[in-house]
């Protein structure tokens, strides 16, 4: 959280760093590489959305692919059962996560720190087992598939490069969301009750309400993500969408990157995503396990040498050596 | 200007009783001083005017605004605040942005909490320090940060948990002057304090608390005479230090 901001770090640095993502696709145009920058994209959308309220706020939830999986379901239910666009259905998605993230807020946000993380823990469970019973509706564990229907209207396209640029507008959505949010009130009092409950408190900042609101907005937007995840998979099932694997991930993301800061989530998914295509390259899966095992290692590794996660490191880092210059 | 009133406080944990039956009032532009040894019951008696902790008995308020069931943060917006004895910066945050932490209270916007901020921190002659990692500083520079935040809230009235603790004969100096001058500008203050120099200096009354109980109530001249707290905290020490 740095108050003043030159003009230069404030909107060029993240003007460029679009520019350059919005050409990664472009200059390395093959299907295999497109794939990995879509997924990468939609990871850095969804982690952008957990950090709101697991970063600023430093309520960490590992019950997010809760959210996730409910905008892939409620939006391809709607779609598959009612003939109702997804560009509506994300909409109504995110308001039902939203609704629930209240619910599920209101009840666990008085508990403190691994108290809370464990509710979301069980919170994510549940949701994912019910996806797995609810047969009727979800189709059970073998899931549901969308019919290939392309047209903008449906949110399914031929070309699977559309995909790469929806999630990338969502990535550039959130991020300036999250820089709205953290340059206000709202976002200086969640970072207020995130580093000494007592001393916010004991300066008259009201977080619980605050709290709630952005754990709601998070839901919403990550559900949003799980929407765009159904169209572009034209395929829901209950482990690929609610997996813990996925709540873990948003969270790793942002943490590698930088916790709390608009850009780290970003950085993190690219750096984990590019950390699993080349495992997935050089290791394959001929010992299964072997890829996670490595991914955890670079994991460790980085967080060993970056604390703080990569970003605010590398910053901390060069500002050092700037000082040193001068 | 807010009159601050308790009224038979009372707290026990457990089986002690940490604080019994204590009453004050605290006027707008007076300093009331509470004093007592280790253990007295001192910064209890503050966690129950804040809200931090439930009293087992007796009320606080206000001018006519009864605190009760109230949660800090709403005691803070009705104007009363506090330091903590173990100073509470955020640590990961400027100087600067500590104390927009407590401006927000009374900005629309975080610029204007800046603004403010800036002026609270130039009063304690800390601009320089704005940049400043709050958990880098020293003892005395977090201690006036801590004040900083508070007087940020604009309080009506101001509980001060032993601020010059580990503080330097010139910081404590300096330290006593600012403390004058929230005096002046009206606000009702209650300061615990072990320094006794500083508290003979600051009161204009002393309440002594031994075992959360008090045992003396009045003016620094008075307190200082009265045997019962001669005899059973001041001892000799005292009646040198306040000659
Ligand atoms: N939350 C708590 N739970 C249990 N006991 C407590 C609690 N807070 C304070 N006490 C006890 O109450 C008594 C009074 O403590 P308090 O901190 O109010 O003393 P004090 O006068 O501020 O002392 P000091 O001068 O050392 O700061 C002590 O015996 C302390 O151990
Ligand atoms: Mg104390």
């Amino acid at each position: 959280m740095k108050p003043v901001r030159s003009p230069l770090t404030g909107l060029l640095l993240p003007v460029a760093g679009f520019a350059v993502l919005a050409a990664l696709p472009l200059i390395f145009s093959d299907a295999f590489f497109v794939a990995a920058v879509t997924l990468a994209f939609l990871g850095a959308a969804a982690s952008l959305a957990w950090n709101l309220s697991g970063g600023y706020a430093g309520q960490l939830s590992l019950g997010h692919a809760a959210f996730y999986g409910l905008g892939a379901y409620v939006s391809t239910i709607l779609f598959l059962k009612a003939g109702i666009s997804p560009l509506i259905g994300m909409w109504l998605g995110a308001i039902v996560s939203a609704a629930l993230a209240v619910f599920l807020g209101a009840i666990t946000m008085r508990l403190k720190g691994s108290f809370f993380v464990m509710s979301t823990l069980a919170f994510g469970a549940v949701v994912h087992i019910s996806a797995i019973n609810l047969r009727d509706l979800t189709g059970g564990p073998s899931g549901l598939a969308i019919p290939l229907r392309p047209s903008p209207e449906n949110l399914i396209f031929a070309k699977k490069l559309i995909y790469t640029y929806v999630a990338l507008v969502l990535v550039i959505v959130f991020y300036a969301i999250t820089r709205m949010i953290a340059a206000s009130k709202i976002g200086y009092a969640l970072v207020a009750f995130r580093e000494n409950h007592d001393a916010a408190r004991a300066l008259g900042i009201r977080t619980l309400p605050l709290r709630i609101g952005v754990f709601a907005l998070s839901a919403g937007l990550i559900s949003i993500c799980g929407t765009v995840h159904a169209q572009y998979y034209l395929y829901v099932d209950p482990d690929s969408v609610m997996g813990l694997n996925l709540s873990l991930n948003f969270a790793l993301m942002a943490i590698v990157g930088g916790l709390g800061t608009a850009y780290g989530p970003i950085v993190g998914a690219l750096l984990v995503s590019v950390v699993s295509v080349v495992m997935q390259a050089y290791l394959g899966d001929q010992i299964s396990g072997l890829t996670q095992l490595a991914y955890a290692a670079i994991v460790i590794l980085v967080l060993l040498v970056a604390p703080t996660g990569l970003g605010p490191s590398a910053h901390a880092f060069l500002k050092r050596r700037m000082t040193w210059l001068s | 200007m807010a009159v601050l009133t308790a009224t038979g406080l009372t707290k026990r944990f457990g089986g002690l009783t940490a604080v019994k039956n204590v009453s004050f009032i605290a006027r707008p532009g007076e300093i009331l001083s509470i004093i007592g040894p280790n253990g007295a019951g001192k910064t209890t008696v503050f966690n129950l005017l804040t809200g931090f902790v439930r009293p087992d008995g007796g009320s606080v308020s206000l001018d006519n605004q009864d605190f009760r069931g109230m949660s800090p943060e709403s005691r803070c917006r009705a104007g009363l605040a506090r330091t903590f004895q173990i100073v509470q910066p955020f640590r990961g945050l400027s100087v600067l942005d500590n104390v927009v932490m407590g401006a927000m209270l009374r900005a629309r916007s975080i610029e204007m909490a800046r603004e403010i901020a800036r002026q609270v921190l130039s009063d304690l002659d800390m601009s320089a320090l704005c940049d400043v990692p709050a958990g880098q500083l020293p003892i005395g520079d977090r201690k006036r940060l801590e004040m900083a935040k508070v007087l940020a809230t604009s309080p009506r009235a101001l509980l001060l948990d032993e601020v010059m603790g580990g503080l330097i004969p010139i910081e404590v100096k300096r330290m006593i002057d600012f403390i004058r001058r929230l005096r002046e500008r009206g606000i009702a203050l209650v300061v615990i304090e072990h320094h006794m120099n500083a508290v003979m200096q600051l009161s204009d009354h002393i309440l002594v608390l031994q075992n959360g109980e008090p045992i003396a109530n009045g003016a620094p001249a008075e307190v200082t005479r009265d045997p019962v707290v001669l005899s059973a905290y001041l001892g000799a020490n005292f009646a040198l230090s306040g000659s």
